[in-house]
């Protein structure tokens, strides 16, 4: 399986920062609001323009936190497990994240399967992917903020799903 | 009390609106909270901005869904609180895999000041906070929820200490007792010793 991907725009450091970009070495302590960075504030006023563009799936399992439903107790503990899902229906996305050096190697299963492009925003780039004709593909990102715009490519009406922001 | 919660409720439905200055309120109202929770689990700075901006992030995402918007504190709280907890959970799983990183540098062992300092830096008398430190850890970090300016409510505290409502109001009174028997016996310097 080969990742697809194409349209990659790494965002300058220069630029105006994104919703999703963070700062990363926020001083200890600000002037602003009960001490919080002013760096911190401005990123959390950004928040606002990051509101969701398509149906959001949200975070409904994580390995870190939860107990796996599934009783997976022989899975990789290095390996993250995620599930995104919507209140009704099996529509979702299943990832997989593990860390290698200083990226995160990041598995994508659309649910169901099929095969969809994918916009992932990411710290620093945002790229458009596709998926293979089941639904999967791998790629890697900087240890940050994430979410995943996925548009089913053969839906005679794709309903785009958004997956919640996370932090990879 | 940050927002009644009536105000709040009129915030959110307002942001949901596409409202950009009811958006910027709530940031107001509450970063100070998220930001003390987020000290209160030393993480690291990198980790502590992410997390606050995925509280954040959260929020944007679910705005028009809140259940009950004038609790919306409450529930920022929960989500910070939350994340914090999966951050920590990641650096412990990375700590397994890698490796243990360096005790003598790493902010998770030591180095990093405490979560209070940073909260009660905003207070004006440094005698009163020396004080405060003296306080085992848990009710430090809830004095200094209720030094926070704005203050947070107690569902807001109870959602961002994961404690119950019924229990802050003895607490606090415990740990005022305990600061009366803290403080010199010649009393503060200049100093306005808030009871309230």
């Amino acid at each position: 399986m080969t990742p697809q991907t194409s349209g990659g725009s790494e965002h300058p450091d220069d630029a105006a920062p994104r919703p999703w970009d963070v700062p990363d070495d926020p001083a200890p302590e600000g002037s602003g609001v009960g001490s919080v960075p002013e760096s911190v504030l401005d990123a959390a006023r950004r928040a606002f323009d990051a509101g969701p563009s398509a149906e959001v799936a949200d975070l409904v399992f994580d390995s870190l936190l939860d107990e796996d439903p599934a009783g997976l107790a022989f899975a990789d503990p290095s390996v993250r497990r995620l599930h995104f899902g919507v209140d009704a229906g099996d529509r979702g996305a299943r990832v997989t994240a593990s860390e290698t050096g200083e990226s995160v190697r990041v598995t994508l299963q659309v649910l169901p399967p099929a095969e969809a492009t994918v916009e992932v925003r990411s710290k620093g780039i945002t790229f458009l992917a596709r998926t293979d004709q089941n639904g999967i593909i791998r790629f890697d990102v900087l240890p940050g903020l994430v979410s995943l715009l996925i548009t089913p490519v053969r839906s005679p009406l794709p309903r785009p799903l958004q997956t919640a922001w996370v932090r990879l | 009390m940050t927002l009644q919660p009536a105000e709040a409720a009129g915030h959110v439905a307002a942001a949901a609106a596409g409202d950009r200055r009811a958006w910027e309120a709530l940031v107001t109202a509450y970063s100070g909270l998220i930001w003390a929770i987020i000290r209160n689990h030393r993480l690291r700075h990198g980790d502590a901005a992410d997390v606050s901006q995925t509280t954040w992030l959260r929020l944007v995402e679910n705005i028009e869904r809140l259940t009950d918007p004038g609790r919306v504190g409450a529930w920022l709280a929960t989500t910070a609180r939350r994340e914090c907890l999966r951050l920590q959970a990641r650096t412990r799983r990375l700590v397994l895999v890698d490796g243990h990183p360096d005790p003598a540098s790493d902010p998770l062992y030591q180095g990093e000041p405490g979560p209070d300092a940073g909260l009660l830096r905003a207070e004006r008398n440094d005698e009163v906070r020396r004080v405060v430190e003296l306080l085992p850890v848990r009710e430090r970090q809830l004095m200094g929820m209720l030094m926070l300016d704005p203050a947070p409510s107690y569902e807001e505290i109870s959602a961002a200490m994961g404690i119950p409502v019924g229990s802050i109001g003895p607490t606090r009174r415990r740990c005022l007792e305990k600061l009366k028997g803290l403080v010199p016996a010649d009393g503060m310097s200049g100093a306005r010793a808030n009871s309230s």
